[in-house]
């Protein structure tokens, strides 16, 4: 009888080290190669909107299917704050002495979808910031592991995020390429 | 054997190749982590450099003057270097052990560009008698190694065809400068001017400054300046005061002219260090030469350049309208002899086509034209020979461990650097894992007073109550509300203009002030086309008027006549009037 429930436990241990402990692991390692692709594109996507001033569908495709390469699928979370230098350009003709203060109007990820499905490009101008967040929207085999193993579940929980922003530094030309 | 024993195993043999796994990919993945950080400071600090570049030249009123422009230069590299040091103290040590990883950085200006790297400065205090005479301080077995600008270099090419033997000095725009034996027998010979489409010039008046340039009357306009500036009064206590002034360009400065100056006989001042300098002994020669247009005190840059341009392209139509990609000689001083060739030379094909005969298939101020084709191809063969050059050279310098190549430049950025004043700078050896770093950033700058491209003016239109709004050329609710009459063009001016000037009064105060503003009215960017910064159409579409929407969605074509006499009456005497040293 001992010895049954020795074996019983043994084979459970063994499963568990030989199989699902290193499954995890190299899940979670896929995790962090996928995170590490899609961070590294996420800087050079806005990286180069700040070069150029210009967001453009071609671009903007070719961003989404890098991160998608990975094999999972994100949401991306595109925010342009556009400055306005207006009110502080009426504040100061008023009154010499005041600089104006400046604003900035958002535009989020379906206004900028839109626009770019319509006019194929977004020019922006020195002094603007663009930002990109992204996070994985399935479960990766990391996450239904650490789920099931941690109990952990969630609507929120994601793995793989990538983030940069950045202000633009050249005003975006209206022609040429 | 028992199933501890096979788990036991299978840990001993997993384990170590587990490990060794996980620490090669965590290495790899903090390689490309540090690349991409070292490309995003590389980029910061190019930036810094950019605007240090354009905060210094917009606020130096000598900038144009070659060592003027050179101590900006050297200040946006301290400003690089500063920047780049700061960002990555984490990984190096020193700012001087930075610049070793630095080959090179590019200057790209109007008619050339500096490239700041290490030289070997062989110059020797000690002098040297050679001959009998003469007296050199060279040593060759010097080693000095020293960073530092090269010497400027001109975006030129160079061409032979029969008689003809010249060299072509090409800038940002469409002002280029010949020089050599154009083959008309007078020999060797300078001449220097905008090349533009002289068929699209007609009806001049030279009395009237008024000429017609592809359809709209180009003639004298009133321009006009908001100025803050600082008065004295009698008790000697200075106040600030602002008015809106009428100006003309004089002799590559302003001259304004103030209807209430304390001396009626003297009207005319410059704006320096914030006050009114008004013009003493030179007041005849401006009275003079403002008789001399006989149209008022108005600006006639404008007619000037169409009218200079005319008989400078007319004069290049005649001698050089033969020359083609295949009569350019190469760097190394072989002839390209045939299109194929050029074409491999420059990387573009311009297919036989003569590139300085212009017409309307071959209009120089359009982006697509022979002409920009071959300028463009030209510049970046020139930039691409020398930073190779100084980039290879550095390996001499270095003393190997790594090779420094130039990386390819992109061809989006290729067109760029060859439309605008830019910075590209490298950073090629550092260290990242088992891999060395190599990258390299361009970027551009519209907002400086080195060049005037064609979208660095705004135009200016005034609404029913008198404030004014500023537009882009190709803005499409400006072209509805002068279409529909609810807005009128005021005039085109510079984008620096538009933007705020400080006045230091002291440490402590300041106070701002917009030259395109108005007293009493507000100047203001346009919501659809500044501040969200679409243009619907392209510039190039109000150049030669036939507008082309960017969606099929937008009616075309519109009439945009008023929105494009005031755009190439402006963008014309924004050029002219340009201070060039080399013109």
């Amino acid at each position: 009888m001992g010895d049954t429930l020795t074996i019983i436990v043994v084979i459970f241990l063994g499963a568990i080290l030989m199989f699902v402990f290193p499954l995890m692991t190299i899940a979670e390692r896929t995790d962090d190669i996928s995170e590490l692709a899609v961070q590294t594109a996420t800087t050079e996507y806005v990286e180069s909107i700040k070069k150029t001033g210009k967001i453009t569908l071609d671009s903007y495709d070719q961003y989404l299917s890098t991160i998608t390469a990975t094999g999972n699928s994100f949401e991306v979370e595109m925010l342009v704050q556009q400055l306005d230098e207006n009110p502080g350009m009426k504040a100061t003709q008023a009154e010499t002495t005041k600089i104006g203060e400046n604003l900035y109007y958002n535009k989020y990820t379906s206004q900028i979808e839109d626009e770019l499905n319509t006019k194929g490009r977004i020019t922006l101008k020195e002094g603007d910031i663009v930002s990109v967040t992204v996070r994985n929207t399935n479960k990766t085999i990391a996450q239904i592991l650490r789920n099931f193993f941690y109990m952990v579940s969630g609507n929120d929980s994601y793995q793989i995020a990538g983030q940069h922003s950045g202000v633009v530094g050249v005003n975006g030309s209206t022609s040429g390429i | 054997m028992k199933l501890q024993h096979l788990i036991i195993i299978f840990i001993a043999i997993i384990m170590p190749i587990s490990m060794v796994m996980a620490s090669y990919i965590q290495n790899q993945i903090d390689v490309i982590s540090l690349q991409t950080s070292y490309t995003s400071n590389l980029n910061t600090a190019t930036y810094d450099a950019m605007k240090a570049f354009q905060i210094n030249t917009v606020n130096n009123k000598y900038s144009s003057i070659s060592d003027s422009k050179i101590r900006d230069i050297e200040a946006s590299v301290k400003t690089f270097y500063n920047s780049l040091g700061t960002a990555m103290s984490t990984y190096v040590s020193s700012q001087k052990e930075l610049s070793l990883f630095v080959p090179a950085i590019l200057f790209n200006l109007y008619d050339g560009y500096y490239i700041y790297s290490s030289y070997n400065n062989t110059y020797s205090p000690r002098e040297v008698e050679q001959g009998t005479n003469i007296k050199v301080n060279i040593q060759d077995s010097i080693v000095n190694y020293q960073d530092a600008l090269k010497p400027f270099i001109y975006y030129s090419c160079k061409y032979k065809l029969g008689a003809k033997d010249i060299v072509i000095n090409y800038t940002l725009d469409n002002a280029i400068t010949v020089y050599g034996d154009v083959g008309d027998g007078r020999g060797y010979q300078t001449r220097s001017g905008y090349l533009i489409n002289p068929d699209y010039v007609t009806n001049v008046n030279v009395g009237a400054k008024t000429l017609n340039y592809n359809g709209v009357q180009i003639g004298p306009e009133i321009l006009t300046e908001h100025l803050l500036t600082i008065e004295t009064d009698t008790n000697g206590t200075e106040h600030e005061q602002e008015n809106d002034y009428q100006y003309i360009v004089y002799k590559n400065k302003k001259v304004y002219l103030d209807t209430h100056a304390p001396d009626s006989s003297k009207p005319f001042f410059w704006y320096d260090n914030n006050k009114k300098v008004y013009l003493e002994s030179e007041t005849a020669n401006v009275q003079q030469y403002i008789a001399s247009n006989g149209v008022g005190f108005k600006s006639v840059s404008a007619f000037e350049y169409y009218y200079e341009a005319l008989d400078f392209s007319r004069w290049v139509n005649t001698y050089l309208k033969n020359i083609k990609a295949q009569h350019v000689y190469k760097a190394s001083g072989d002839f390209t002899g045939s299109e194929s060739a050029a074409a491999e030379y420059l990387k573009i094909d311009t297919q036989g086509k003569s590139i300085l005969q212009t017409s309307s298939t071959n209009d120089p101020m359009l982006s697509d034209s022979v002409f920009n084709n071959h300028r463009m191809a030209v510049i970046r063969k020139s930039i691409e020979t020398n930073l190779g050059a100084a980039i290879a050279n550095y390996n001499s310098l270095s003393g190997g461990g790594f090779e420094f190549t130039m990386p390819v430049i992109n061809e989006q950025d290729w067109y760029k650097v060859t439309n605008n004043v830019s910075i590209i700078s490298f950073m090629q050896g550092l260290p990242i894992g088992q891999k060395y770093y190599n990258n390299y950033t361009a970027l551009t700058n519209t907002k400086n007073e080195e060049v005037i491209n064609s979208q660095s003016v705004y135009v200016l239109a005034r609404d029913s109550s008198g404030n004014l709004e500023y537009h882009q050329p190709g803005c499409s609710k400006l072209l509805t509300a002068v279409e529909n009459g609810t807005a009128h063009v005021e005039g085109t001016y510079t984008a620096l203009s538009f933007m705020r000037q400080t006045v230091k009064l002291s440490e402590v105060a300041s106070r701002y002030f917009y030259p395109q503003g108005r007293v009493g009215k507000t100047t203001t960017g346009c919501y659809n086309c500044i501040v969200d910064s679409s243009s619907d159409f392209s510039v190039d579409g109000v150049v030669s008027n036939h507008i082309e929407a960017f969606s099929s969605s937008q009616v075309v074509p519109r009439d945009i006549t008023a929105v494009r006499k005031s755009y190439l009456t402006g963008l014309a005497r924004e050029r002219y009037d340009l201070y060039k040293s080399n013109f």
